[in-house]
Formats: structure tokens, C-alpha cells, sequence
């Protein structure tokens, strides 16, 4: 406790120094239509132009999401160079930045608004109970590589936050309806409603039920699971200005998904989740800068399989909840240097599954701070750093471990991280960026010891000895325009050094006297990358627009003696797909809007899990998807899509566990 | 069967490597071309130009909303500053709307900027020379915000804001010229311009 009162003492210290700042919310799309680009808080926690960010970032727009025809967010994020997506299934996939291809994905951080999606129990993202509907998205912003300094545990490789309409400042209202293959049906509704001057409110809502593709079905019917996938959200979003210096906002959100989804141990199981959340903030402007205070809580129950086919399929209720509370303050002093300091503190926990009785969690004290100073007009360092200190506990029932109490599991996890950046823009058609950052996965709760499964000749479960994963990155970027061609183009070159990678099952395994096989999640080594992107966007007379991308990578693992990937399913050299080329173009002409994109991903590997704790790697062959989407306008307001997903195959291998189908929509859509 | 494979592919993989090798270096000189290629000189007033003004008043605090109206100051004695004035005033139309506020605009005479009234900002039309003074005079006595395109303006604290609109959008304040005319404007604009 001492540590953080330090830090508060010492973020009073510079907010008296301040100079003070007027008070008004960020209106994203009144800035973004005076500086012609987005803007973003994602990169340093204050806002900036995206030109501006010192760190490698994409950023989706309303208008490419529409376009993309996606209709869930994995899809919409399968196109942006440097962005993997695993699909399992219909309503099941997995992100991942800058390859380390895996189940759950647990190195990329997802947020809401600035609320944590990201669910810590596995440590993943469940894309399809993130409860926002894709017309209500005014930008997702794709940080490439490390942000922990400025978001904390998880935003190891990158972060992905989605930004909705602000109640306050936008009007959106937009209903679709939708129906295809697979027995595909969704329905979709968004509005907005502004309450005089002094605010507004935002509802949302949806769902989608479909059969899934034809290879999973094969897959989970004999082990008797259901091969249907359904989902519903709701959202509702309350933003009011207080006086001229002071505004507050209350968000209310649930989400539940039924579907098949494949677990870290590279198998297939079937789960529920009935996920809610509260999110309040309260902004005011000081005389000592810009003070916010967040604070939210997302429950989360998942009920289902918590072990696959090899450890036997073992379902249970997880009940994981998370409170969190942060005080910021942005202010500049000076002219040239802008400021942002900040506390946080989060509790985490979670029932011990499927051996009930006891209670895993932790709780984590926060203090960050960050530096922007322009040097010169065109020269500009970043620099942030935060300490996470984190308690981890345990209680209730000893763990299954025997002669192990719960004592082990009081200890700290202190880490800190870091994110500088050298931006230099020497004209205004380039921008260079020299980076370098210190990111920290954090073990889910699962691996710190929520599993603890009991089976008459194996027991598996955490423990409180597993140290999170450190990601370093190093990075040169280069932006450049080709104004005669209205081309933008990026070049990425990083290089990454993974320390501690984790393995849900380690390969030193243990008998015990009793001739119990103990299967724990262990350290098992480390990793580097060596990767560039090379990526281009631009718009042609006539209405044309194009992109292309192509990132080739290279990783290279240094497992520890006796952790072989066929014993820990961890094998990221060979999961990661070597060379992944994208292209993309559309035309916008009177009432059509026509887009097609395709993707190419060098052959990879992935696993699938035996009985015998085992993992065979599977060989998935190089591929090339195209996706479509053809919308015509049929009135003011109503426009007609057809969309067309993998529409040169009728079925094809894209991960180790099954295939994906063709998938044809069509989508009527209001907007008034 | 093996080794006809292999002439295959080294039959056809040098050639595409001479293709792909033609393109890159045609795109790397295009790029490397344009680094070098100058920016482009603005010749008037555009309504881009209008929009910007317009929009950058929308941060100014209090916010305003609705019908607002600026002086377009000139020099009477100078043409070619009768010259810029006019073009804005054409750019800016009967109206340009931009967000929350709808743009109106008025020439006003430097000598009687003084007496303007009823007015959101001060735009500066071409170079003032010594009536810069005048202009730094008013937007004080007025308390609004003095616009221009000559950064040189902002730099010697007569104008609170320069802003350029090609290639790219860039804006610049002078914070203490802003205090000392009672102008403030939103964190959030604060920390996305250029301050002095």
C-alpha cells in the first residue's frame, strides 16, 4: 500500500504545476472532421491525431466496416495487415496480433470504450459477447505491439479498442435485419437520442442464431454437444454535461452467447455465456488539467465444458468478476510538453472449477505516468511507464495438490513496463517513428489455479508459480503519402522477444505416489520475432478505393528441455504463418457500393488435442479467401447488401481443429 | 518427374522475381519522388478554409452553437488584402455550415474593428502589415479569437491561431495571446494543435 500512496502523492505534486485546461469531452467526430484524420486516446491516453501516435497503429473506420460486409468483429478485423484470425466456427475465432497464433489469444487486450472485454478467467476475448453492434462503431483503433504501460496486464502484442458513437455529440440511428446460409438470422438495432442540450443516451441491441459449419458439426456431434450458436446483446449508454467544466456517463451493458468455441488445450467445447457490466465516469475540468475518474465492473458466468475431449469433457459455472477504478489527469505544462498521470486499481476473482469450494483472485495497484514533448515542431518523444503490483489469494478449500495449502498463493507479481516513442515528421507527407516497449501477459486465473479438475488417474490443475510472459518490442515505422496517386502508405519493420512463454500444460508432468499423473501450466521458454509490414491504401477517380498489405514474419522458439510442442500444444514458430498478403478494392457509384477482399496466408500448423494429453500437429495447407459484399441503395434510407464470405470454396481448412463453409447474407438495413 | 518440376520453377520464378524486383523499385522511386516534391502554394481562400474556421470556433469555450458571425479584417489601402478578404467572404457564402455552428462572415475595415460588434472571431485577410496591431488590439477588447493563415502572425503573439489547410490540416496557438484576450478553448482541441 505504501508504493501507491507514493505515487498519488507525487501525481499531486505535478497536477499543481499545471496549467489549467478547459473542460469539454472529446467529440471525435467534430475533431476528426477539422484535422481530416481520427483521432485517438489508444496510443498515450490523451488525444491525439492519428498521424501523431507514437506507436504502430490501424485504424478501422465506420465506413470500412460497412464495407467490409462483416457482420461480427473477427471478420471485420481479417483483413488489416498484421491481424490474425483463427475461425473455429460460426460464432468462434480468435485474434491475434503479429502471429503467436493460439486458442483464446491471450497476449491481445480488448476494450469496450476503454472498458476491458478481455475476460481474465482463460485470459481471452469472446468476440461474439462483446456487446456493441457493428453500426454503432465509430472506429476501431489496432495498437501493433506492447501498450501495457498505458493499459496494463495483457496488452502484450497489441491492443484492439472498439469506440461506439458518443450519445453526447453523434446521432446514429441504424436497424438491420439479415438472414443466409447456415440457417443464419440476425437482427440489429441502434439509437440515439439527445436530451437538450445537456445530453444524451444511446441504445443498442441484437443477436443472430445459426447452425454451424459442417465440420465442427461432425466434430462435436459425437461427443454429444449441441452444433447451433446463438447470441443477444444490449447496451445502453447515458452521457450528460454538468455545467460547463463537468460531464459523467453511465453505461449498462449484458451480452449472452451460446456456441462451440475450442479451449487453450486445442479441443472443442461447447459454452454459455451470460456476461454484464456497469462502466460510470466522471470528467471535470481543473485548475491541475483534465480529471477523470473510471470505474466499471464486468461479471461474467460461463457455464460448460472446462476441459475438452482429452481431459475428459468436465463442465461447471464459472463466476469471474471484475472491478476496476482508475483517476486520471491530462494536462500540459508549458506549451510543449503534455502530461498524463494516472492510478488504478483492480480486483479480479473467480470460483475454483470443476472442483468447487474455493476462490482464486487477486488485486492490482497501478500508478502511470506519461510524457509527450515536442521537441520540435516536427520532432516529438513519448515516453510511459507504470508499475503493476499485484497481490495474488487464495481461499476456501485446499487446492487438489496434495500437502499443498492455500499459503503458496499469497505472493506479489510486481511489473513494470514501458512505451517510448521518437516520432519525426519531416514534411507533411512522412512520418517516421522509432519504438520501443516492455508489455506483460499476465497467467489467466485459470492457469494460476481456477482449474483444478480431479479425474481417477490424472489431476490438472493451476498454481501460483507461473510467472507472466514479458514482450519486448523494437520497431521502425514509416509513413509516407503519395498525394498525386492519393495513396497512403506504411512500412513497419520489428522485431519482438517473447520472455516466459506459458503453456496451459506443461510437459514435465509429474506422477504422484499415488501414481496420479499432475498436469500443471508451466514457463516453457521463450520466443523472437522478426517481422515487417508493408501496407497501402488509396483512392482512384470514379469512385475506386484499393488496399494491400503484405507482412511476412519469422519466429523463432526456444522451448526448454522437455517442453516439445506434442506436449504442450505450444509451437508459435510453426503456428505462425510465415507470409499473409491482403488486397482489397471497391467502388462507390450512385446507389452501389460493390468491395471485395482477399486474403492469402502461407501454410502454418495447428493441434489437435488426444486423450492421452497429447497434441499432433495438424498441417494447414496455404490459402487465399475472398470475401464480397454488393449493396445497393434502395430508398434514402434503406439499403440492401448482398454478402458473400469465402465465396471461391464451398468449404476449406483454416485451423487444425475443422473448416469453414461459404457463407452468403443478404442484410436489409434502415438508417434514419 | 522431380527434377522437370524444379526446371519448371526456376523457369518461372526468375522472371516473376524480375517483375516484382521492376515494380518495387518503380513504386520506391514514385515515393521517393514525392518526398522530395514541393507542397503546394495556396492561392485564396477556399471553403476548406471556411470549414476549418468555422470548426475551430466550435472549441472555443463557451461552446457556441448556431448562426455565428466573423470580421473578415482587411486593409482597405491593399488590394491584394481587399483581394484575400473577398475570397473568403465568397467561400464562406451566405452561410457555411460545420457542426454545430453555422458560419456567417462580414469585411470589416481594420480601423474599425474596434467597433465590430456582434462578432465570433477576427479573420485575418492578407498581410496587415503594421495593422496586425490593430487586430491584436481588438480580439483583446472583444475577447475573441483572431485568425490567420500567416504563422508569423501567431509567432509575434497579434494572432491567437494560424492554420494551414493543405496539404494537411495544421493549426497553431499562441496560448498566451488566447489568455490575454480571455480565450479558451477545449482541452481536447488544446492538446491536438501546435501551441507557442
Amino acid at each position: 500500500m505504501a508504493a501507491p500512496q507514493r505515487w498519488l502523492g507525487l501525481v499531486a505534486a505535478c497536477c499543481l504545476l499545471a496549467t489549467p485546461a478547459a473542460a469539454q469531452g472529446i467529440d471525435y467526430g467534430a475533431l476528426e472532421a477539422l484535422f481530416g484524420e481520427s483521432i485517438t486516446v489508444s496510443a498515450t491516453g490523451s488525444p491525439q491525431r492519428a498521424s501523431d501516435v507514437p506507436t504502430d497503429m490501424e485504424i478501422v473506420t465506420a465506413d470500412q466496416i460497412r464495407q467490409s460486409g462483416a457482420t461480427n468483429l473477427p471478420d471485420v478485423l481479417a483483413h488489416v495487415v498484421g491481424v490474425d484470425v483463427l475461425r473455429w466456427g460460426v460464432s468462434s475465432a480468435d485474434v491475434s496480433i503479429r502471429g503467436y497464433d493460439a486458442p483464446d489469444s491471450p497476449r491481445l487486450l480488448v476494450l469496450l470504450n476503454g472498458r476491458e472485454v478481455y475476460l481474465d478467467n482463460y485470459g481471452r476475448t469472446q468476440w461474439d459477447a462483446i456487446p456493441v453492434q457493428l453500426a454503432e462503431i465509430r472506429q476501431i483503433e489496432i495498437v501493433k505491439g506492447p501498450n501495457t504501460a498505458l493499459f496494463g496486464f495483457n496488452a502484450a502484442a497489441g491492443v484492439i479498442n472498439i469506440i461506439t458513437y458518443d450519445p453526447l455529440y453523434d446521432t446514429v440511428r441504424a436497424a438491420s435485419i439479415g438472414g443466409g446460409t447456415q440457417d443464419f438470422l440476425l437482427g440489429s438495432a441502434v439509437g440515439t437520442a439527445k436530451l437538450g442540450d445537456w445530453g444524451g443516451v444511446r441504445l443498442s441491441a441484437g443477436g443472430f442464431r445459426s447452425d454451424e459449419f459442417a465440420a465442427v458439426r461432425q466434430l462435436v456431434e459425437p461427443l454429444g454437444l449441441q452444433q447451433r450458436s446463438q447470441q443477444g446483446t444490449a447496451a445502453a449508454d447515458l452521457h450528460v454535461r454538468i455545467g460547463a467544466d463537468q460531464e459523467a456517463e453511465l453505461e449498462v451493458t449484458h451480452a449472452s452467447l451460446n456456441h462451440v468455441e475450442v479451449i487453450p488445450t486445442w479441443q472443442p467445447a461447447v459454452d454459455d455465456y451470460d456476461i454484464n457490466s456497469v462502466r460510470g465516469s466522471y470528467s471535470a475540468n481543473t485548475g491541475v488539467g483534465l480529471l477523470q475518474v473510471t470505474a466499471y465492473t464486468n461479471i461474467v458466468r460461463q457455464s460448460g465444458g472446462v476441459s475438452g475431449g482429452a481431459l475428459g469433457e468436465q463442465t461447471a459455472t464459472i463466476n469471474n468478476q471484475k472491478t476496476f477504478v482508475q483517476l486520471q489527469d491530462v494536462f500540459k505544462l508549458g506549451a510543449v510538453n503534455t502530461f498524463r498521470v494516472a492510478t488504478e486499481y483492480q480486483r479480479n476473482t473467480m470460483n475454483t472449477v470443476p472442483t468447487a469450494g474455493a476462490q482464486i483472485g487477486y488485486q492490482v495497484y497501478s500508478a502511470s505516468g506519461m510524457w509527450q514533448w515536442q521537441i520540435l515542431p516536427e520532432l516529438a518523444l513519448t515516453n510511459a511507464a507504470r508499475i503493476d503490483m499485484l497481490q495474488l489469494e487464495r481461499s476456501g478449500l485446499p487446492p487438489l495438490i496434495p500437502a499443498l495449502a492455500n499459503a503458496p498463493w499469497h505472493r506479489h507479481i510486481d511489473e513494470p513496463s514501458f512505451n517510448t516513442g521518437l516520432v519525426y515528421r519531416p514534411g507533411d507527407n512522412d512520418t517516421l517513428r522509432l519504438t520501443a516497449a516492455r508489455g506483460v501477459q499476465l497467467p489467466s486465473l485459470v492457469e494460476l489455479g481456477g482449474l483444478q479438475l480431479a479425474l481417477p488417474h490424472l489431476i490438472a490443475t493451476g498454481v501460483p508459480t507461473v510467472q507472466p510472459t514479458v514482450v519486448y518490442n523494437y520497431e521502425f515505422d514509416w509513413d509516407h503519402t503519395i498525394r498525386p496517386l492519393n495513396t497512403t502508405t506504411r512500412t513497419a519493420l520489428f522485431y519482438q522477444v517473447s520472455d516466459g512463454l506459458q503453456a496451459v500444460q506443461s510437459g514435465k508432468y509429474l506422477i504422484l505416489p499415488t501414481g496420479i499423473v499432475l498436469l500443471t501450466p508451466a514457463n516453457i521458454g521463450d520466443s523472437q520475432e522478426i517481422g515487417l509490414e508493408l501496407s497501402a491504401r488509396g483512392t482512384l477517380t470514379g469512385g475506386w478505393r484499393w488496399n494491400a498489405g503484405y507482412s511476412p514474419r519469422l519466429v523463432r522458439d526456444q522451448l526448454l528441455p522437455g517442453q516439445p510442442p506434442v506436449l504442450t500444444g505450444v509451437d508459435f514458430a510453426r503456428t505462425t504463418p510465415h507470409n499473409v498478403i491482403d488486397f482489397g478494392a471497391g467502388r462507390t457509384s450512385g446507389r452501389w457500393e460493390i468491395d471485395a477482399a482477399a486474403r492469402f496466408e502461407s501454410n502454418f500448423i495447428g493441434f489437435n488435442g488426444l486423450p492421452n494429453n497429447t497434441y499432433v500437429p495438424v498441417q494447414v495447407a496455404a490459402y487465399l479467401t475472398l470475401d464480397a459484399r454488393a449493396a445497393y441503395q434502395l430508398t434514402h434510407n434503406l439499403t440492401l447488401a448482398l454478402i458473400g464470405q469465402g465465396i471461391t470454396y464451398s468449404s476449406q481448412r483454416q485451423t487444425s481443429v475443422g473448416s469453414v463453409d461459404r457463407r452468403v447474407i443478404g442484410v436489409l438495413q434502415a438508417r434514419f | 518427374m522431380h527434377r522437370t518440376r524444379h526446371e519448371t520453377r526456376r523457369g518461372g520464378t526468375l522472371p516473376q522475381c524480375r517483375v516484382w524486383l521492376r515494380c518495387g523499385l518503380a513504386v520506391a522511386s514514385l515515393m521517393l519522388a514525392s518526398i522530395a516534391a514541393p507542397a503546394p502554394v495556396r492561392a485564396q481562400f477556399t471553403q476548406r478554409d471556411g470549414q476549418i474556421i468555422a470548426r475551430t470556433l466550435s472549441f472555443v469555450e463557451p461552446r457556441p452553437t448556431g448562426t455565428i458571425q466573423v470580421a473578415i479584417a482587411y486593409a482597405p489601402s491593399h488590394p491584394a488584402s481587399l483581394h484575400d478578404a473577398e475570397s473568403l467572404l465568397g467561400a464562406i457564402g451566405d452561410g457555411l455550415h460545420a457542426g454545430s455552428v453555422t458560419l456567417t462572415a462580414r469585411l470589416v475595415p481594420v480601423d474599425q474593428l474596434a467597433d465590430a460588434a456582434g462578432i465570433a472571431a477576427i479573420v485575418v485577410a492578407g498581410d496587415l502589415g503594421a495593422d496586425l496591431d490593430k487586430v491584436a488590439q481588438a480580439a483583446q477588447r472583444l475577447q475573441v479569437p483572431s485568425i490567420s493563415t500567416e504563422l508569423a502572425c501567431v509567432r509575434s503573439a497579434r494572432c491567437i491561431l494560424a492554420f494551414s489547410s493543405e496539404p494537411t490540416v495544421e493549426i497553431v496557438l499562441n496560448h498566451a495571446a488566447a489568455s490575454n484576450a480571455g480565450v479558451h478553448f477545449a482541452p481536447a482541441f488544446r492538446l491536438l494543435v501546435r501551441e507557442l
